[in-house]
């Protein structure tokens, strides 16, 4: 059996292509403007009006393939996040990557004691710069999204954590006008020395 | 005879041991003469008699005679078919001038000069034994040489020989040809089994002839194994044989096979299986966000699942295994299963609309006022910055579009093969040296998750994406630059097979490399809006090759794409590359 762990490939920035880039005459900006329909379109999926929830979240500790509920200190801990569309149309299901996290989803983590567990610091730069994504789940299915936690908390302390993850239905508003929240159940994982 | 020599004592007496003897058994016999050696070079004996009461000789084979002192050994077999009853040894010697070897005073040449003889028992073979048959199982479809290892056969120069030897099966596949019964204890003979004989037990008798009462036999027990021609089945139906044929399946569905016998009679198992498959097979293959997983095909197996990763045809699938008997003996000459198959897949490709655009993007900042921030993106989008409630949308910088694929899904794997953001800085208007410029990444790993997320699963066959980099950075660069170089895989999962509750898997197509790469100024006099991107695009959906397709030799892993962790990102402060 063949596993990897630790293989990837890389393609170092070399001086040459970062002086050329600088040398680079300058032109003018275009203001951005609104994105009209076209050629490499995208954008989220919208149904407002909905009455009900959308969607609902269901999660588990490690990730598709590998249940864990049990990991060491200063290890990978993954989480994974099932949304399943239980309207009768396609809903969206877009977001965006940075620092390695779904920004999509919201993250509640606590310790023993109640407390929100310590995040691990992270450059306002570093968590701005990723990349977004457009997706969608068709109706009646369900999506996953694996989410390396352990890029966005500190897990270096044994014990147990109670995580919860939500995320705002793009189409089910409250009175206000906001997203309404929808929350999945809550796990446990232990951290062990 | 034993001739004795002049001066050389004769024996006085004489003793054996033992004096009951067993046909068709070698019995080993002392025979003591007190003082003298009757096989010492003043005596020797060079024939024995062993007869019946009334002189007539008896039929035996006798052993090599060797003596020392005042003892001798003998080894002596009277025939198989020599029946109970009281016989004679007797030894004897004589005198020969012509040999040196003086007569006593009245005796002339040959005369008998001393004599003994010895009544002994003889028991006859109760009936034929047999101790083995080797080798005990017999391959369907071959000819193969076996040995009846026993006691009491009858021999051709037995004059009531030699003994039958018989087989009867079941499905009437088995017969004998050349038998011998080369000894007593041993007969040889070539067995002959028909292709379609089934897995089942045979009856081998061995029948002396008749002695005194009618004839005698014993049957071989634990009974010959017939071992069968293996099968080869796939979807319950024999694949292999006379009923093979071309067999077609589709990369990435299981071919799950099994194979007959499954079981052996009389005690047999099946003890090896060895298979051999032509192509690129694995047993399983696993990917998450975590990493990768893949199983090697099972080839000792008696059932064996598999996945072939690439179309071919003529793909040989053959089989053999090795039979055991109850004392452990194991018989590998086993005939060749064999099958052939087609795999096959629909020709795919994957191609890239590239906007060309580097452009100024601005994200609304949640966390600042709601104020607009400038992004260099590739694209041209507007929303929230990323992290903030909502979703960015607009036109994307790359867009790519399989084709090509029916009765499956395709698969979305990109990863980051290097993403730099580089930011310079102006020199101090009151002189001074620039600051150092600040650099984040490399950001290596695989983009987003397993498949990658940027795909609308009601147009599964296009992925999108538009990386961005922030431009207002809490200082004012002089330039910023995105160095972003990534690979998208194209994988293909088939429909899952009919009739089949194993799922297929994603076999790998093909891969694209593309980039974006770019730089946007900072206009003087320093603010927070006055950018503009390079003049020369170096936004590029393709970096040259093109689509390139899979192949077995790619990496270790048949050609997936490789991964051990998520991209991410790590910016080092004020960290000079030269």
């Amino acid at each position: 059996m063949i596993t990897i762990r630790g293989a990837f490939r890389v393609k170092l920035l070399t001086a040459a292509m970062m002086i050329a880039a600088s040398l680079a005459p300058a032109q003018d900006a275009a203001p951005s403007t609104s994105p009209t329909q076209g050629e490499g379109h995208v954008g989220p999926i919208r149904h407002p009006g909905a009455s009900s929830p959308s969607f609902t979240l269901a999660l588990h500790s490690g990730t598709r393939n590998r249940n864990a509920s049990e990991f060491r200190a200063g290890s990978d801990v993954w989480i994974t996040i099932v949304e399943k569309n239980i309207t009768n149309h396609t809903i969206d299901f877009s977001g965006s990557f940075s620092g390695g996290v779904d920004n999509a989803f919201l993250y509640d983590v606590k310790d023993e004691d109640g407390k929100p567990a310590e995040q691990v610091q992270m450059s306002r730069l570093e968590s701005q710069m990723g990349n977004p994504y457009w997706s969608d789940i068709l109706a009646g299915e369900s999506e996953a999204r694996e989410v390396l936690l352990s890029q966005k908390y500190k897990f270096d302390r044994p014990g147990k954590y109670f995580i919860q993850v939500s995320r705002p239905d793009i189409d089910f508003l409250d009175k206000d006008g906001n997203r309404v929240v929808v929350k999945s159940n809550i796990i446990t994982i232990t951290i062990t020395g | 005879m034993c001739h004795a020599q002049a001066g050389c004592s004769q024996p006085t007496s004489a003793t054996i041991v033992p004096d009951t003897w067993y046909a068709g058994v070698m019995n080993i016999v002392t025979i003591t003469t007190p003082n003298v050696n009757i096989f010492n070079i003043g005596y020797y004996c060079d024939s024995v008699d062993l007869t019946t009461g009334s002189g007539a000789e008896i039929p035996v084979t006798w052993e090599d005679i060797s003596g020392t002192a005042d003892s001798a050994t003998i080894g002596v077999e009277p025939a198989a078919s020599v029946p109970t009853q009281t016989a004679l040894f007797v030894l004897e010697s004589f005198c020969d001038p012509d040999a040196n070897m003086p007569c006593p005073a009245g005796t002339g040449a040959n005369d008998i000069v001393w004599k003994v003889t010895f009544p002994v028992q003889i028991v006859g073979c109760p009936a034929p034994a047999i101790t083995s048959v080797t080798p005990s199982g017999w391959w369907a479809g071959q000819q193969q040489d076996i040995t009846i290892t026993g006691n009491c056969f009858v021999t051709l120069s037995d004059p009531s020989g030699p003994s039958k030897v018989t087989v009867t099966d079941g499905a009437g596949a088995v017969t004998l040809s050349n038998v011998t019964v080369v000894g007593p204890n041993q007969i040889t003979a070539t067995v002959n089994v028909t292709k379609k004989a089934p897995a089942e037990t045979v009856t081998l008798k061995v029948t002396n002839p008749p002695s005194g009462g009618g004839p005698q036999s014993v049957t071989a027990s634990p009974a010959p194994v017939v071992l069968p021609v293996p099968v080869i089945k796939w979807k319950g139906n024999a694949i292999s044989g006379d009923s093979t044929k071309n067999q077609s399946v589709i990369v990435g569905q299981p071919v799950e096979l099994t194979t007959t016998p499954a079981t052996l009679p009389g005690g047999f198992t099946v003890s090896k299986s060895t298979w051999d498959i032509d192509g690129t097979t694995i047993k399983q293959y696993q990917g998450d966000a975590s990493g990768i997983t893949l199983q090697e095909t099972d080839l000792d197996t008696q059932n064996t699942t598999y996945y072939w990763l690439y179309p071919d045809s003529g793909l040989n699938v053959t089989y053999t295994y090795c039979a055991t008997d109850t004392n452990g003996n194991q018989i590998c000459t086993s005939p060749q299963a064999k099958a052939t198959y087609k795999a096959t897949r629909p020709t795919m490709t994957l191609s890239t609309w590239d906007s060309k655009e580097a452009t100024i993007e601005h994200f609304t900042e949640c966390a600042y006022h709601n104020e607009k921030e400038p992004y260099l993106g590739y694209g041209d989008l507007s929303g929230p910055v990323l992290g903030c409630p909502g979703d960015q949308e607009g036109t994307v910088g790359i867009k790519l579009t399989a084709s090509g694929a029916s009765g499956g899904k395709y698969v979305f794997v990109q990863i980051v093969d290097s993403d730099f953001g580089l930011y310079t800085y102006p020199a101090p208007a009151g002189g001074g040296a620039a600051p150092p410029p600040d650099l984040c990444g490399p950001h290596a790993g695989l983009d987003g998750g397993m498949p990658f997320p940027g795909v609308y699963k009601d147009d599964p066959s296009v992925a999108y994406d538009g990386p961005e980099l922030p431009l207002d950075i809490g200082t004012e660069p002089a330039t910023a630059t995105r160095n972003f170089h990534a690979t998208m895989y194209l994988l293909w999962q088939p429909d899952q097979l009919s009739g089949t509750n194993t799922e297929s898997i994603p076999v790998p197509i093909g891969h694209q490399d593309w980039q974006f790469i770019a730089t946007a100024f900072h206009k003087p006099p320093p603010g927070r809006d006055k950018w503009s991107t390079s003049r020369t695009p170096t936004a590029s959906g393709d970096e040259g090759e093109g689509f390139v397709p899979a192949t077995p030799s790619d990496n270790e892993l048949y050609g997936y794409p490789l991964w051990a962790h998520l991209a991410s990102t790590v910016c080092n402060v004020s960290q000079w590359i030269n």
